[in-house]
C-alpha cells in the first residue's frame, strides 16, 4: 500500500500523521484536533470520516507518551462519526491510531497525535 | 499481501458479474425475443446447461467474494475459520446482512434453475422467477459497494442509478448468449429469427439507454473536477469502461442497421451477425473486467 507520510511542525514537537493515498473511508478532521495542543484534557475524542463508518471491525486506540492506554471502552459510531470515551488525561502527548471499515466494505487506518499543556 | 487480496476480490467480482448477468439475460430472453404462440426455438434449448453451470458459479463465486472481502477486513484470512468473526461480518455489519440476503437469493437461484427442468428457455414463472433472483442479485450489489457510502441526499438516486445500470448491462450481455445459439441453429426458422433479432435489438436500444443513465448518474454522484477524476486510478479505469462501452454500441449499430437488413440476401450476413455478437460477448466480459476492478479502487472524492 502506498503511503503519504507527511511530516508536521506543530508547536514544540514533531507530530507524524500517516494517510493511506488509496482511502475510502478518510479522517476529515478530529476534535482535539489533528496535531494540536489542547489546555483542557478531553473526555471525549470526536473522528469524523468522509464517509459512513462500521461499528463493527473498527478500532480506535488512544496511547499516552508510554504506551499506556488512554482510550476508555469501545467507540461510538455515529454515521460518518466515532466518538472515543477517555480516561481522565494528563499533561502530555498523546498518540492515535484509528482503523475503520466503511459502509462499502473497505477498510483505512492512520494514526496522529495531539498534546494536553494546560 | 494487498496484491494477493486485491486479485482475489477482482477475480471473484468478475466471475460473479458474468456468471448472474448470464442467469439474468437468459431466463428473460424468452419473455421479448419468442413470438407468443412460440413454446420454445430449436438452438434455444442448448441454454439450459450454461444457466445451471452459471447458476452454480454464480454461488461459489458470491462466497469466495464475501470471504475476499472479509479476509481484506480482517487482514487475516484465518479469520474466515473463526465463528465470531463470521457472526459479526454477517449480522453487525451493513453490507453483511446484505450478504446473508444474497447466499439465500443465490442458493434459491440455483435450486430454480435446477429444478426448471426443461421449462428453462420458454416463457413460464420457472424463467421468470430465475430472472427476478438474479436481477435481485445484481440490484443488492448496491448495498455491498461504493452506492453504499455515498451521502444520505444522494443515497437514493445512486442506487436507483445502479440499479437501472447493472439491469440494463445484464440484459443486453446476459441475452447475448441466447440469441447466439439462435443465430447458429441451422434449423432455427428465418421468421422467428428475424423476430428475435429485431426484439433484441429493440431491447438493446433500451439497455443503452439504462446504461448511460445508470452510469451518468453514478459518475455524477462522484464528480468533482476533471483533473481529479482524471488523475485517479478509479478515473482511469471508467475511461476504458466508457471505451469498451462506446465499442459495443458500435458493433450493435452495425449488427442492427447493416446486418440486419441483409439477413435475407446472403447467408454471409448472418455469418458477419454471429461474429460480430461473438465480439460483443468478448467485449462485455472485458468491460465487466473493468467494473470488477472499478467497485474495489477508491472513487475521487
Amino acid at each position: 500500500m502506498k503511503i503519504i507520510r507527511k511530516n508536521l511542525l506543530a508547536g514544540a514537537f514533531l507530530l507524524t500523521s500517516l494517510a493511506a493515498a488509496d482511502a475510502h473511508a478518510q479522517l476529515e478532521s478530529a476534535n482535539p484536533r489533528v496535531g494540536s495542543i489542547v489546555s483542557a484534557a478531553p473526555s471525549v475524542l470526536t473522528l469524523n470520516f468522509s464517509e459512513g463508518v462500521e461499528p463493527a471491525f473498527s478500532t480506535v486506540q488512544v496511547t499516552d507518551a508510554a504506551g499506556r492506554r488512554a482510550d476508555a471502552g469501545k467507540p461510538r459510531v455515529n454515521g460518518r462519526v466515532v466518538l472515543v470515551p477517555l480516561r481522565p488525561l494528563a499533561p502530555g502527548q498523546y498518540t492515535v491510531r484509528w482503523r475503520v471499515l466503511s459502509v462499502d466494505t473497505h477498510t483505512t487506518e492512520g494514526s496522529f497525535g495531539f498534546e494536553v499543556r494546560p | 499481501m494487498i496484491g494477493v487480496g486485491f486479485a482475489a476480490l477482482a477475480a471473484a467480482r468478475w466471475i460473479h458479474f458474468i456468471a448472474v448477468m448470464l442467469v439474468f439475460g437468459a431466463s428473460l430472453f424468452p419473455f421479448y425475443a419468442l413470438p407468443a404462440q412460440a413454446h420454445a426455438l430449436a438452438g434455444l434449448a442448448h441454454i439450459r446447461g450454461p444457466v445451471r453451470v452459471a447458476a452454480l458459479i454464480a454461488l461459489v463465486s458470491g462466497v469466495c467474494w464475501a470471504a475476499a472481502s472479509l479476509a481484506s477486513i480482517t487482514g487475516d484470512p484465518a479469520s474466515l475459520f473463526d465463528a465470531d468473526t463470521l457472526w459479526t461480518f454477517f449480522f453487525d455489519t451493513g453490507f453483511g446482512k446484505i450478504w446473508a440476503l444474497r447466499f439465500l437469493l443465490l442458493v434459491a437461484m440455483l435450486l430454480a434453475v435446477l429444478t426448471a427442468g426443461r421449462k428453462l428457455p420458454t416463457r413460464n414463472i420457472a424463467s421468470a422467477l430465475s430472472a427476478a433472483l438474479a436481477a435481485l442479485l445484481l440490484v443488492s450489489q448496491a448495498w455491498i459497494g461504493h452506492p453504499a457510502a455515498t451521502a444520505a441526499g444522494e443515497r437514493t438516486i445512486v442506487v436507483a442509478g445502479y440499479a437501472l445500470h447493472v439491469l440494463g448491462a445484464g440484459a443486453w450481455l446476459g441475452g447475448l448468449v441466447p440469441l447466439l445459439l439462435l443465430l447458429r441453429a441451422h434449423s432455427a426458422e428465418k421468421n422467428a429469427l428475424e423476430f428475435a433479432l429485431r426484439r433484441f435489438s429493440a431491447l438493446g436500444m433500451l439497455a443503452i439507454a439504462m446504461i448511460l443513465a445508470g452510469g451518468l448518474s453514478n459518475a455524477w454522484a462522484r464528480w468533482d473536477s476533471i483533473d481529479g477524476f482524471i488523475a485517479s486510478a478509479w478515473g482511469k479505469v471508467l475511461i476504458v469502461k466508457v471505451l469498451g462501452f462506446f465499442g459495443l454500441f458500435i458493433l450493435a449499430a452495425v449488427n442492427r442497421f447493416v446486418l440486419m437488413p441483409r439477413l435475407d440476401a446472403n447467408g454471409s450476413a448472418r455469418m458477419r451477425l454471429v461474429r460480430n455478437v461473438l465480439a460483443e460477448q468478448a467485449g462485455g466480459v472485458l468491460i465487466l473486467f473493468a467494473a470488477s476492478i472499478l467497485g474495489l479502487l477508491p472513487p475521487p472524492a
